[in-house]
């Protein structure tokens, strides 16, 4: 059986990957759900669903979340992603663990509508027992390919020969951050912050993250 | 599923490429051989001038750093004056070359402004510096190091300068960021956007910043209603001059007394980031400064009142006895 704390670790989070305690219970078949919030490229609040499984032998979360920036609430500026994260070292109580979330996300400003869609992958090392967690983690945010759709104020103001349609690799930021969290009974409260920087290591638009989530295990 | 990745990289590849010019952002003079153009200085500038050469000078000079002077346009009336009207984008600006940002200083700066009164304006020939926002910032850093330029500059128009000192500028920014409402969409929208595209090449971080900064700060009131009109952002430039005054600072008032002609200071009311005190604080440096506002307009009160500015611009000249060619 796999050791407690695994499962909400993965889930947290609104953008920011925000861990699940892989500690606090076992990870098969562990039904989380959690609500989160906190600023990630804006103010945004997330729902999200993880499912623990084992596969051969390994304990895994499969995840899926649904984040909204608050602040001015716009349905067309958007987050939606899956994702599964599994450890792949541990020792006792640490745990190294690697995750992928393909993701789609829109906006729309007075320039462009976009949708873009892509991946976060990151690695997140942490400790975690049956009370408390806490780690560091390292991640990638990928624009594979984003449609653009140039405003009518764009082509009018602007730039009338700007070109519709899928771009390619339009931007990518690392994020690295702390995250740490406490487990009881069936709730995990799990806070996580960090730098944005884009490839050249500089600071990116909105530079640093925050973000508190509380997570709940559903019987199983 | 060994065909997935290989497909995955053929989609990737029939995408579009966002920082081929053109695509997302217009092309710069080393891309478009059809625009206007002046090389100096070891750039190529997008530049247009209008009138009779051997006319009296008006120089354009953008705000930003790293905006354009497409905005700007409707100062060419002045032509029919008997001014010739110069407009260019500066350095890494609009529709110029760009260049890496480890190549900028405050002294080339001023090398280009200098080529570029020389070219439009040789000899003898007398000019005025209209310089709008950070470009009226630019012209008093050339006329605090040269003065009135062997006696050929007679004027300046300068509307809403955000500092001349490193202090005022800090106390500046303090009023433009601080305008703009945390939870606001306008903010939401810049964040939130910056996912999308990262500034990884010029053009990408062209067509952020023209993204990111589409409205202007709250504080200088732009009328949503008229949004200025853009060739291109800069945003390199824009990035390295203010970084460039973070880390050097700057005091470009240390010789401006000694210029003898009248600096018009031309302003909106609403702007309440360059606000009346501020551009009170910045006409003190100058010898001989007058103050004149526009009622009811912001910080873009060339592109939203044009004829207001315009016969403000036109008095200002009679007051100093720059009289446009022929008259």
């Amino acid at each position: 059986m796999i050791r407690p704390a695994f499962a909400v670790m993965a889930l947290a989070g609104a953008a920011a990957a925000q861990p699940i305690n892989f500690g606090a219970v076992p990870a098969e078949q562990t039904h989380v759900v959690q609500v989160s919030g906190g600023l990630e490229n804006a103010f945004v609040a997330s729902v999200g669903y993880g499912r623990g499984l084992s596969l051969a032998g390994r304990a895994l979360v499969l995840t899926g979340d649904f984040t909204l920036p608050w602040a001015a609430p716009d349905l067309r500026d958007f987050e939606a992603r899956v994702g599964v994260i599994a450890p792949v070292v541990e020792s006792a109580e640490w745990k190294l663990s690697v995750e992928l979330r393909p993701l789609v996300r829109g906006t729309s400003n007075q320039i462009a509508r976009m949708t873009d869609l892509g991946l976060q992958s990151g690695l997140v090392l942490g400790y975690y027992t049956t009370r408390w967690f806490g780690g560091c983690e390292l991640g990638l945010d990928w624009a594979a390919a984003t449609y653009i759709e140039s405003s009518a104020r764009y082509r009018e103001l602007d730039y009338a020969g700007a070109k519709d349609g899928w771009y390619a690799s339009t931007g990518a930021s690392l994020r690295g951050g702390l995250f740490g969290g406490h487990s009881f009974g069936r709730v995990e409260v799990v806070a996580s912050a960090g730098e944005w920087r884009d490839l050249h290591l500089r600071p990116s638009t909105v530079p640093f993250f925050a973000a508190i989530g509380v997570s709940l295990r559903l019987p199983r | 599923m060994r065909v997935l990745p290989l497909l995955l990289l053929l989609l990737l590849a029939s995408c579009l490429d966002p920082g081929e010019p053109g695509n997302l952002v217009p092309r710069t003079v080393t891309e478009d051989a059809a625009l206007p153009r002046l090389a100096i200085n070891g750039t190529v500038l997008h530049a247009e001038a209008f009138g009779d050469p051997a006319n009296p000078v008006v120089v354009v000079l953008h705000g930003g750093p790293g905006e354009d002077y497409r905005s700007l346009l409707p100062l060419q009336a002045l032509a029919a004056d008997g001014y010739y009207v110069v407009f260019w984008d500066q350095r890494g600006c609009g529709l110029s070359q760009r260049h890496d940002a480890s190549i900028y200083s405050f002294a080339l700066l001023l090398e280009d402004l200098e080529q570029v009164v020389d070219h439009y304006a040789p000899g003898a020939r007398p000019l005025v510096f209209i310089g709008h926002s950070w470009g009226a910032m630019y012209a008093t850093s050339f006329i605090n190091e040269h003065g009135s330029y062997g006696g050929r500059i007679r004027g300046a128009v300068l509307s809403e300068p955000g500092a001349f000192t490193k202090a005022q500028l800090d106390a500046f920014l303090r009023r433009l960021m601080g305008s703009y409402d945390l939870f606001g969409e306008q903010l939401n929208d810049i964040a939130w956007s910056g996912q999308f595209m990262s500034a990884d090449d010029h053009a990408r971080a062209d067509y952020l910043m023209m993204i990111q900064s589409a409205n202007g700060a709250p504080a200088e009131h732009l009328d949503p209603a008229n949004p200025e009109p853009r060739f291109r952002s800069g945003a390199v430039v824009h990035r390295a001059l203010l970084e460039l005054a973070e880390k050097e600072g700057f005091d470009w008032t240390t010789h401006l007394s000694s210029f003898e002609p009248t600096v018009l200071f031309l302003r909106g009311d609403l702007n309440e980031a360059a606000n009346l005190a501020s551009q009170q604080e910045m006409a003190s440096s100058y010898r001989h400064a007058e103050i004149v506002t526009i009622h009811g307009v912001g910080h873009s009160m060339v592109w939203e009142r044009p004829a207001e500015y315009v016969q403000d611009v036109r008095d200002y000249f009679a007051r100093i006895g720059f009289a446009g060619g022929g008259r």
